[in-house]
């Protein structure tokens, strides 16, 4: 057993039958640290190993699982409602991430949790979609004008939508990426889109794998890395031999997202063993920059594991930082993030200052 | 489970209570569940101590349901003024409270880890007392009087299951027992001193969330039947009026069910189960409304149901 032992279950949830209750202690703290349990209590369950579980910590994943099924009856209601609101628009409302897994049935819907729903609409009808949404309940949540400023101006997305009674966080993307420096037509995301129901579609399953891997390798924070990848695990693992490799590395090269589809394979073969055929290699970036590449390897493989401190090293907060600012320099150009960084430690430091009163923090 | 031989933390000495919560390695049995409780504030160790004396120690090698952590946050806040953050694991779900406030904190705390990661059970915002065949569930909104008839009713011969969180076991549709602290608020804390000198309290809380408040220890019989769940008999909802005699009315099931459904804490989370647990409780226990004014005469009342 490594310090990793969720990763270690994960692997080989047979292994479970030989855990003791230490061994259990760590298994469950990091699994939730991860946002994982109710995936291992999925995993468990399909293994028929679920059963020989000690009944105390059966209680846990169980609880994590109730949640965890909860939440996806919240989506398919929540998709439901926003279904009408679309078609009303004349709109195809195209989910994201976990609510498209959910809702489509997709495989890496196996216990996923997720903290909001994200969907995809073309920029020039975005103004149209938001108001309609206010209509419907769903208002900003930044209220700080600097944020509404460096959402619109810079991001990919509308500052996040909440409704006001149902308490449901929508982001609004019109993009998969950010929009300074890297170039996507989104447009080519739309030709490819499969229909789930009537007017609700989700990405195709190629789009799917590199927006996942986009997203986990592009952006800099890595509380979900772990479940992310694991993501990218199971829907590698549903790709059917050379043919589908061979679909995916050139649509990833259409879009302009090899680089991340590398990273996510290269990851899931490290971590989770993930078998990908040996023909679906990344020379070019093997061979250009040997040393580049190990840092890489050394500063991924120290967060994309449970952040819990049982699992963690001790150089873990300098490759965390290190790669938010390599991530701000993926979006940015430096004259926009020089200012902007600046901005953001002086609002950091102010906050840690105000006052505080008892509240659930998001 | 708990046998009789166990080990209170009281028969540790007190110093060595203390030196266990400040390295972490303090485990105690609450109810059905395992905690583990680090602490390095003076004040809190002392206040929770006179809480938990009574209450028993796990064995070290029991798996661990909830592991909190009581101390000071690392910012920059603190060196203007104390507070005090509360941790389960390595998460803090809340913002920092002025660091006087640490026992009454750690008690929110643990309810919510209770409330958002234990759904073999059925839970309800009620109090849970008995009293040999009788076993009362109390669901009432803040201010109907609940905290305080809870707290009458251990100091005369109730056993106290919950003052917050009452737990019905899925499986057997049983109550299971927890027993912490009781939480008093405002007025009540003064007059129950007052009534019960001997009872363990802490001193008051001020300007907390929930005004000011003070902590009761669970008395030892209460602590001692932890591991006997029982199967509810009764479903009170009292209501404190100034100055009436006191009355009860008998509640019709259905009126009963949808009360005691907008008291749950998971019971959006639980659905079919749910539905199920809660059903089965109103069909087989009395419904009462209940008013009062005079606390010796409820507790007369109480006392008149075990016959």
């Amino acid at each position: 057993m490594t310090q990793t032992i969720l990763i270690d279950v994960l692997n080989s949830p047979q292994i479970t039958s030989q855990l003791e209750n230490s061994q259990w202690g760590s298994l469950i703290s990091q699994a939730r640290a991860a946002n994982l349990l109710s995936r291992l209590y999925s995993i468990l369950e399909q293994k028929h190993l679920f059963s020989s579980v000690p009944e105390h910590i059966q209680h846990h994943l169980l609880s994590a699982h109730k949640q965890a099924e909860k939440q996806h009856r919240q989506v398919l209601w929540e998709v439901s409602l926003l279904s009408r609101t679309f078609k009303d628009l004349e709109i195809q409302l195209l989910l994201l991430k976990g609510s498209a897994y959910i809702y489509g049935e997709l495989p890496a819907s196996c216990g996923r949790t997720l903290s909001d729903i994200d969907i995809l609409v073309p920029k020039e009808v975005i103004e149209k979609v938001e108001k309609r949404l206010f209509l419907d309940g769903f208002m900003s949540t930044k209220i700080d004008d600097y944020d509404q400023h460096y959402y619109r101006e810079w991001m990919h997305e509308i500052p996040p939508l909440q409704h006001y009674t149902r308490g449901t966080t929508l982001d609004v993307h019109h993009n998969i990426l950010p929009t300074l420096k890297r170039t996507l037509n989104p447009e080519k995301l739309f030709e490819e889109v499969e229909n789930i129901s009537l007017n609700v579609a989700v990405l195709s399953k190629y789009d799917r794998i590199l927006h996942s891997a986009a997203h986990l390798f592009m952006e800099g924070e890595f509380p979900n890395g772990l479940r992310d990848l694991h993501d990218l695990h199971l829907m590698f693992s549903k790709l059917n031999g050379a043919d589908d490799w061979l679909k995916i590395k050139s649509r990833a090269s259409e879009l302009n997202l090899t680089f991340p589809l590398f990273y996510a394979t290269r990851y899931c073969r490290m971590i989770f063993n993930t078998n990908i055929p040996e023909k679906v290699d990344f020379s070019v970036f093997r061979a250009h920059d040997n040393v580049l590449l190990k840092l890489k390897d050394w500063l991924f493989t120290q967060v994309l594991r449970p952040h819990h401190h049982s699992a963690i090293e001790t150089f873990f907060k300098l490759a965390e930082v290190t790669l938010l600012v390599r991530a701000h320099f993926l979006k940015m150009p430096i004259k926009i993030l020089a200012p902007h960084l600046f901005k953001k430690s002086i609002s950091a430091i102010i906050e840690s200052f105000k006052s505080s009163q008892i509240h659930y923090k998001n | 489970m708990i046998g009789s031989d166990s080990m209170h933390l009281v028969d540790i000495s007190k110093a060595d209570a203390l030196q266990l919560l400040d390295s972490g390695s303090l485990k105690l049995s609450l109810g059905p569940f395992c905690v583990s409780i680090k602490s390095n504030i003076d004040g809190f160790k002392e206040n929770f101590f006179q809480l938990y004396k009574n209450h028993f120690i796990a064995d070290p090698e029991t798996f661990t349901d909830f592991s909190i952590t009581v101390s000071q946050p690392s910012n920059l806040r603190r060196f203007l003024k104390k507070q005090v953050v509360f941790s389960f694991e390595d998460l803090q779900p809340f913002t920092p409270l002025p660091i006087v406030q640490a026992m009454p904190m750690f008690e929110w705390g643990l309810n919510w880890c209770i409330a958002n990661h234990a759904h073999q059970y059925l839970q309800f915002h009620a109090a849970g007392l008995s009293k040999n065949d009788v076993t009362v569930i109390m669901p009432a909104p803040p201010g109907s009087g609940k905290s305080t008839l809870t707290a009458a009713l251990m100091n005369n011969g109730w056993k106290l299951f919950s003052d917050e969180i009452v737990l019905i076991d899925l499986k057997t549709g049983l109550l299971q027992p927890i027993s912490r602290p009781i939480n008093l608020k405002n007025n009540s804390i003064d007059l129950l001193s007052d009534l019960y000198p001997q009872s363990t309290m802490t001193p008051k809380f001020k300007d907390t969330a929930k005004g000011t408040v003070a902590l009761m220890a669970p008395n030892l019989s209460s602590i001692k039947s932890c591991h006997l769940p029982q199967k509810a008999t009764h479903i009170i909802y009292p209501k404190y009026s100034p100055d009436v005699e006191l009355t009860t009315e008998k509640m019709e099931r259905s009126d009963a069910f949808m009360d005691l459904i907008t008291n749950s804490f998971n019971y959006h989370i639980l659905q079919e189960e749910g539905f199920e647990a809660s059903i089965k409780i109103c069909r087989e226990s009395e419904c009462l409304k209940l008013t009062y004014s005079k606390i010796p005469q409820a507790i007369a009342f109480f006392n008149s149901l075990d016959n």
